[in-house]
């Protein structure tokens, strides 16, 4: 276990050297900052506590001094970015779970076997093949308003950066930004796929075809990658908002 | 005739360490505190800079550097961090014994690896109930044919737990003597980290050897030998410790100067008050003084002259002045010189140590009492 916290460690120390570069510690806050956060000065305002620090590096050690405080930061009028954030990430897992469910029934439907008795044409599973169609349109619909709600989250989010953020080009909003227009671009794809019939067809079910595998496979992909992205979204922002 | 510079090929060392440090050292010594976690990856760096084992002899692969040299690349370490300056730099206590004591057969076998990967040895003296009295030992090594077989327990040994061979001093009968054994021999077992109060990367650990088989060729001298060797192998790491402290000291310095030259008090630049600038006066000056200390002793050793009490001057010295020094930037910083968010307060708890090992600062004073008593004037 220790083995892999510290592989997963290993991970996340590179990717984030990657993305931030040298970071240090809010020494208020204990908010992680990117030395790239400093403007041309030297100065940083801590997005989380409001401390203005002028960052002074000694011999590879982050010496932040703290100069000033902002105590009179702009609040959100309405909280519209917290609170819109839960619809993409509280509807995407149920439209992966119902595009899951559909791939697994359409399995079940082509490998089955079609003897008087089987389980095929029991009652309850023809009734459930009947209901595929539904449950299709209703996944449809979970993803597609976990995509277009995905949409107002990142303009209020963009909105509540200028206002009270400041517009300041923090690594950490950066990041944010380009995840949040990932997930709109990778749910889009997913959505066009599903939409078109190129995944499931009329009857709601997988066609047992080469290409029809590939296509759930590529579709089930990019939900996947969605949900990684928006894990990493909402993990920032919460990080963003409460701190260490 | 007296010259206090370096030649080219020390100056290029010094930078080449100090670009080390601030790539590999100090961006990692928060994180290396935090968690505790030994230091392999610096280490690897380390070996491929060919900083590491600077002292084996260059017929046995090694760099065949000065004990000044060494203290030259050691400071700008310590700078960064001295936890994994003490990590990294273990191997040199040591490999010590064996280069001054050892055979070549000895050096051939124990050194000549450590100059062709990243390896650790350890040096296995102190015991639970022998620390500064080190002839106190009570680890046997009793003869048994050709071979001595080795009971009981150290304690603190830095390295001990990633160690490849050890450094063993045992009595035989009454007399000490010192052993090499191979970290891999049957009966050896490696006790778990201690959680100290600072330096937290550096690996201490308890090492019992229990019936453990050593053939007599790992005998380093004769029987009995084992407390001078002892003490020829302090003669040379002293100035080591001594500088580390240095480079501690240099650390609080340079924190609290960035620091006093940014932070506003009062309308005005903390440094512009006096009761801030003095500390910072009186911080160079004992850097200076202790780094005067070290570089002596180093080089009496390596002109082949006594250099016990030197060493011991500047063990002592150098050791207060980081205690003095990281305290200071502490006061200097004030309240974010005591949050673990800052660099500063790891610097108190790394200098402690500074104070303990490799003979306590009252030994220091001992020895150079010792050496005054022979003196009709000084």
């Amino acid at each position: 276990m220790s083995e892999i916290s510290r592989l997963a460690d290993k991970i996340t120390t590179a990717l984030k050297k990657r993305v931030y570069g040298k970071t240090f510690y809010c020494p208020v806050c204990h908010l992680e900052l990117a030395y790239a956060d400093a403007d041309a000065d030297g100065l940083v305002v801590c997005p989380l506590c409001g401390v203005v620090i002028e960052l002074a590096d000694v011999w590879g050690h982050p010496l932040p001094v703290v100069h000033d405080v902002e105590i009179n930061r702009v609040q959100p009028k309405a909280r519209m970015h917290p609170v819109l954030t839960h619809a993409p990430v509280g509807l995407l897992p149920f439209a992966l779970l119902g595009a899951l469910f559909l791939a697994v029934v359409s399995l079940l439907a082509h490998l089955l076997p079609s003897g008087e008795n089987a389980l095929l044409h029991s009652n309850e599973f023809q009734a459930l093949l009947q209901a595929m169609p539904a449950i299709s349109q209703i996944t449809l619909l979970l993803l597609g308003l976990s995509v277009g709600f995905s949409l107002f989250t990142g303009i209020s989010g963009y909105v509540d950066w200028l206002r009270r953020y400041g517009g300041r080009p923090y690594k950490v909003i950066q990041l944010k930004i380009y995840l949040t227009i990932a997930f709109f671009v990778v749910g889009l794809a997913a959505l066009l796929l599903h939409a078109t019939g190129m995944v499931f067809g009329a009857d709601g079910l997988v066609a047992a075809s080469l290409n029809g595998t590939l296509m759930t496979l590529v579709y089930l992909g990019l939900l996947s990658v969605q949900m990684g992205v928006i894990a990493v979204l909402g993990h920032v922002g919460g990080y963003l908002v409460f701190g260490r | 005739m007296i010259d206090f510079s370096l030649s080219t090929e020390q100056q290029a060392l010094v930078e080449k360490a100090r670009d080390f440090t601030k790539t590999f050292v100090s961006p990692v010594a928060a994180k290396h505190d935090r968690s505790g976690e030994f230091p392999h990856e610096v280490a690897k760096e380390f070996f491929k800079a060919g900083l590491m084992n600077p002292h084996i002899p260059k017929e046995f692969g090694g760099h065949g550097r000065t004990v000044l040299d060494h203290l030259l690349v050691m400071e700008e370490i310590s700078v960064g961090c001295t936890g994994i300056g003490t990590a990294i730099d273990a191997n040199s206590l040591s490999q010590t014994p064996v280069i001054v004591a050892g055979n070549d057969a000895q050096k051939k076998e124990f050194l000549g690896p450590m100059t062709e990967e990243c390896m650790f040895s350890a040096y296995a003296v102190t015991e639970p109930e022998a620390g500064s009295d080190v002839a106190r030992v009570k680890t046997t090594a009793t003869k048994h044919g050709d071979d001595y077989v080795i009971n009981g327990v150290k304690w603190w040994i830095t390295g001990g737990s990633v160690a490849s061979w050890y450094f063993v001093l045992a009595k035989v009968d009454t007399k000490p003597t010192g052993f090499l054994v191979p970290a891999d021999t049957s009966g050896i077992i490696r006790g778990a980290k201690e959680h100290n109060l600072g330096q937290h990367c550096s690996n201490t650990v308890r090492v019992t050897f229990e019936d453990v088989k050593v053939p007599s060729k790992y005998r380093v001298g004769e029987e009995g030998d084992g407390f001078r060797i002892a003490m020829d192998t302090f003669a040379h790491t002293r100035p080591g410790i001594a500088i580390g402290a240095t480079g501690l000291a240099r650390a609080a310095l340079n924190l609290s100067l960035e620091y006093a030259k940014r932070r506003r008090t009062f309308d005005k630049k903390l440094i512009s008050n006096q009761g801030i600038s003095f500390k910072l006066a009186e911080m160079i000056t004992k850097i200076d003084a202790a780094r005067l200390l070290a570089h002596k002793s180093a080089w009496l050793v390596d002109n082949g002259k006594d250099n016990n009490r030197e060493a011991a001057e500047a063990k002592w010295y150098a050791s207060d002045v980081a205690m003095e020094a990281a305290v200071q930037a502490a006061q200097i910083l004030g309240g974010y010189g005591f949050t673990n968010e800052m660099p500063v307060e790891k610097l108190i708890r790394d200098a402690k140590i500074y104070q303990i090992y490799e003979g306590a600062t009252e030994i220091q004073k001992m020895v150079i009492v010792a050496k005054l008593m022979r003196l009709r004037e000084v």
